[in-house]
């Protein structure tokens, strides 16, 4: 049977890299907390700051009074307009130089007036892929927020570092996983216990996380942007309200949970290979 | 474990020795070993059978059932 040693030394050294990447990535964000006055190492900005604060999970409601949604693959104003970039503007009234443009660029407008943003699109003159965008709705995102209570500020930080830690973890244990299968590949009780770990791991992490987020949520008040001028709401016609979220990647729970199972069957595996090893 | 194998005994009749055993059989002599000490968990009929060839004796001759509880 063929032992596959070279899938297990590429994995090995992805695993190996990725742990240690993770790991620099983390000390540089630690440092920077720590050691910088507002996060930032040259030129380098780095998100999570005692000064500015930390993430948190929100989700941002947008609401459009009467808006226009401009996109196209234009490669000299992606960043105003590329992509599924999401713009509002007043009727068919070019109403700022953004929105200007992306129609100079090559976007032009298709059709009449409308009342709602999915009933605007814009068309770019050479969009091969021929994509039409029709709408944007709520976007999870974080929020950097900061916290006098020190329970919580404890909490945000602990979230904030936790998913590089995490992954710093994951990784180291792959390695070690893929480095015994490089050897031998067999069913041993350090794979079974290495697979069991893992799973756990990830499984731990989904659950805090999620109840992290319900107690940030509990504990963090509505947003709601408006745009004002002199104290008065302006007749900008977008308004962004951001609500924390709670955070439970699914997805990940399920891959916790069967490698949790997988190391049952590890665990068997091993089991009669001991057995197999000591027949004669 | 309650079946003995009496691999010694049989040795010490034939006069022969372990490695000498192992290499006729065609086994290694750690694999001997386990067996003679009673670690292994199962054998095969054809390692049973080889053995039996070589010191030209029984199944029986090998292996012995002794009941837990029974005194020695």
């Amino acid at each position: 049977m063929k032992n596959r040693k070279g899938i297990f030394s590429l994995l090995l050294r992805v695993a190996n890299a990725g742990s240690w990447l993770c790991l620099l990535v983390l000390l540089l964000s630690i440092a920077s907390d720590v050691f910088t006055d507002d996060g930032t190492i040259g030129s380098v900005e780095i998100g999570n700051h005692h000064s500015k604060g930390y993430a948190i999970p929100v989700k941002v409601n947008i609401n459009y009074a009467d808006s226009v949604l401009v996109y196209g693959k234009g490669d000299l104003k992606q960043g105003a307009y590329g992509g599924n970039f999401s713009y509002y503007g007043r009727n068919n009234e070019i109403m700022d130089s953004l929105r200007q443009e992306a129609l100079l660029g090559g976007c032009k407008l298709e059709s009449k007036t409308y009342n709602k943003i999915r009933t605007y699109p814009f068309y770019q003159k050479e969009n091969k892929a021929n994509w039409t965008y029709h709408s944007f709705t709520n976007l999870d995102g974080y929020l950097l927020a900061n916290t006098t209570d020190w329970m919580l500020k404890a909490l945000l930080v602990i979230y904030s570092y936790l998913p590089m830690l995490f992954l710093v973890f994951i990784f180291y244990l792959l390695s070690e996983l893929f480095n015994h299968l490089r050897e031998k590949l067999s069913f041993t009780k350090h794979v079974y216990a290495t697979v069991n770990r893992t799973g756990i791991l990830i499984i731990a992490f989904v659950v805090f996380r999620f109840l992290a987020s319900i107690v940030l949520g509990m504990s963090s008040q509505n947003i709601l942007f408006e745009s004002v001028t002199d104290g008065i709401p302006t007749d900008m016609p977008i308004r962004l309200s951001i609500n924390p979220r709670i955070v439970f990647n699914f997805t990940l729970f399920i891959v916790g949970l069967s490698l949790w199972g997988f190391g049952a069957l590890f665990k068997k595996g091993a089991s009669m290979e001991s057995e197999n090893n000591l027949t004669i | 474990m309650p079946i003995i194998i009496n691999l010694d005994k049989m040795l010490q009749k034939r006069n022969m020795k372990s490695a000498e055993l192992a290499a006729l059989v065609g086994i290694t002599t750690a694999n001997l070993s386990i067996l003679k000490t009673g670690k292994a968990k199962a054998i095969r009929f054809s390692t049973l059978e080889s053995i039996c060839e070589v010191l030209n004796c029984q199944p029986g001759d090998i292996l012995e059932y002794v009941q837990k509880d029974s005194k020695l």
